[in-house]
């Protein structure tokens, strides 16, 4: 069994703190149709990394940090990383973290879950947003992925124990 | 989730401690964009530099005489409210503030200021851009950083009046930043809307000052649907929200008494002027022996009377 630690202590905030500030430089609009959310990719990657540190709070607390950077419901982002962080854990218990295609498989289903709860929630509040492009992050999700898991990749130590 | 939706209020304080948590943040991502400008700026060139001052000064000047001509106006007009017994006229008092960041979420217009409630920013509070065109207004408030709602918000709705026609309308935000809806329209030639109508505030919300630009009608922006009452217009703001760095912020001041004394020395003798002027006249018609004594005094009425 592999038994990964944080490179430093607070290794998997900053990560989050960095993915939030990814989810908000600013773009002109017609990029950010694309930008996938990287607290969700962080949160899936410590998920598949050391499911053991992933803390549900910590997610929620970076959730409504994000509820109140973006002006959104509040507890709309916190729900959805809650659910995701839950989800990335219990499936990762199914697959190998080295499998590519089956990381692929475990993202595109776990952020779908993410969009599908926050196109809900703005269903319910009255607030639809444009049609099929909503779900160009589920793809560039994917594109990013490689890229991104392999830097987040820095921010722990690969432990082998027996 | 459910009690943020139905009563904003309550969450109030939850929502504020995150937004001072999350400012530092903000201020970070948005440091590379404000390094960027300044290192731009100190290396723009000499020349361009030095005729844009001039240009600038130019202006400045120009509008240190207009404003003069304008605080006569004011005067004047302060004058005249109080003959009518009119209530007095606002004023206005502005700050500048810079945008940090804005919200990625769909159909959500909302920016956040670097000025807070320690630079006396409020809740409500109006906000407008360059050229005097109003850019929204203030939804929530911390100490170091304020939020401010686009008009073109899902949830934002500013009444407005058609400049050529007078006619009153509410013109909604869609959650694209360059368009905004004017709904309930009655179809019909009382209330004919034409391209390339320009729609100003009507400041009826006792919120938005009066008779500030707001968005024009785009061209085929005026669309009837047969069987549907009311006509769809859309409308562009005169702003482009997505390239607006800086923003005013509007105080509204009313102005009482003791504010408006200092202003009017010049003007000072025109008021004693009025009583004192058809004492003269009636003492022009009965002794008129002493009219070259009351010369003086008079010749100095008809300059400051104009005020």
């Amino acid at each position: 069994m592999i038994e990964n630690l944080p490179r430093f202590p607070g290794a998997i905030w900053l990560t989050l703190l960095i993915g939030l500030g990814l989810n908000n430089v600013p773009l002109p609009p017609e990029w950010s149709y694309w930008r996938p959310d990287f607290v969700v990719l962080s949160l899936i990657h410590w998920a598949l990394c050391m499911r053991q540190n992933v803390n549900l709070f910590v997610a929620f607390f970076m959730g409504l940090l994000a509820d109140t950077i973006s002006y959104a419901l509040l507890g709309q982002h916190a729900l959805g990383y809650v659910l995701v962080t839950y989800f990335a854990v219990r499936l990762s218990l199914r697959m190998s973290a080295e499998a590519f295609l089956q990381q692929f498989a475990l993202i595109f289903i776990v952020v779908g879950i993410f969009m599908l709860i926050n196109l809900w929630i703005r269903g319910v509040t009255g607030n639809i947003g444009p049609g099929l492009l909503y779900w160009m992050p589920l793809l560039s999700s994917l594109l990013v992925w490689p890229i991104y898991h392999g830097i987040l990749g820095y921010f722990y130590v690969p432990r082998k124990m027996v | 989730m459910a009690v943020d939706y139905r009563n904003p209020a309550a969450t109030k304080p939850v929502r504020t401690g995150f937004a001072i948590v999350a400012y530092p943040l903000q201020r970070m991502v948005d440091a590379p964009f404000n390094l960027y400008t300044k290192v731009t700026g100190f290396f723009a060139n000499q020349t361009h530099l030095a005729s844009e001052n001039s240009a600038l000064k130019e202006q400045l000047r120009l509008y240190s005489v207009q404003y003069r001509d304008m605080q006569v106006l004011e005067q004047q007009n302060a004058r005249l409210r109080e003959l009518l017994k009119v209530d007095k006229r606002v004023g206005y008092t502005f700050t500048m503030a810079e945008v940090i960041a804005a919200s990625d979420e769909r159909g959500r217009q909302v920016v956040t200021l670097n000025k807070g409630s320690r630079d006396g920013v409020h809740e409500k509070q109006v906000v407008l851009a360059e050229g005097g065109n109003i850019y929204g207004q203030v939804v929530e408030v911390t100490p170091f950083s304020s939020k401010v709602m686009e008009l073109t918000d899902r949830q934002h709705a500013i009444p407005v009046r058609n400049l050529r026609t007078g006619m009153r309308a509410l013109a909604n935000g869609t959650g694209k930043a360059d368009i905004l809806e004017l709904k309930s329209i009655v179809a019909g030639s009382s209330s004919n809307v034409q391209d390339g109508d320009v729609f100003v505030s009507s400041g009826l919300d006792m919120l938005f000052p009066p008779d500030f630009p707001v968005a024009k009608v785009i061209p085929n922006g005026v669309q009837y649907i047969s069987g549907d009452p009311f006509a769809n217009i859309s409308a562009k703001p005169m702003i482009n929200f997505d390239n607006t760095r800086e923003v005013l912020l509007l105080w509204r001041i009313s102005p009482s008494p003791v504010e408006m004394l200092p202003a009017i020395p010049p003007a000072a003798p025109t008021a004693p002027a009025k009583p004192a002027d058809i004492k003269n006249k009636k003492d022009e018609k009965t002794k008129k022996d002493e009219k070259p004594a009351n010369k003086p005094t008079t010749a100095s009425k008809p300059a400051g009377h104009p005020q």
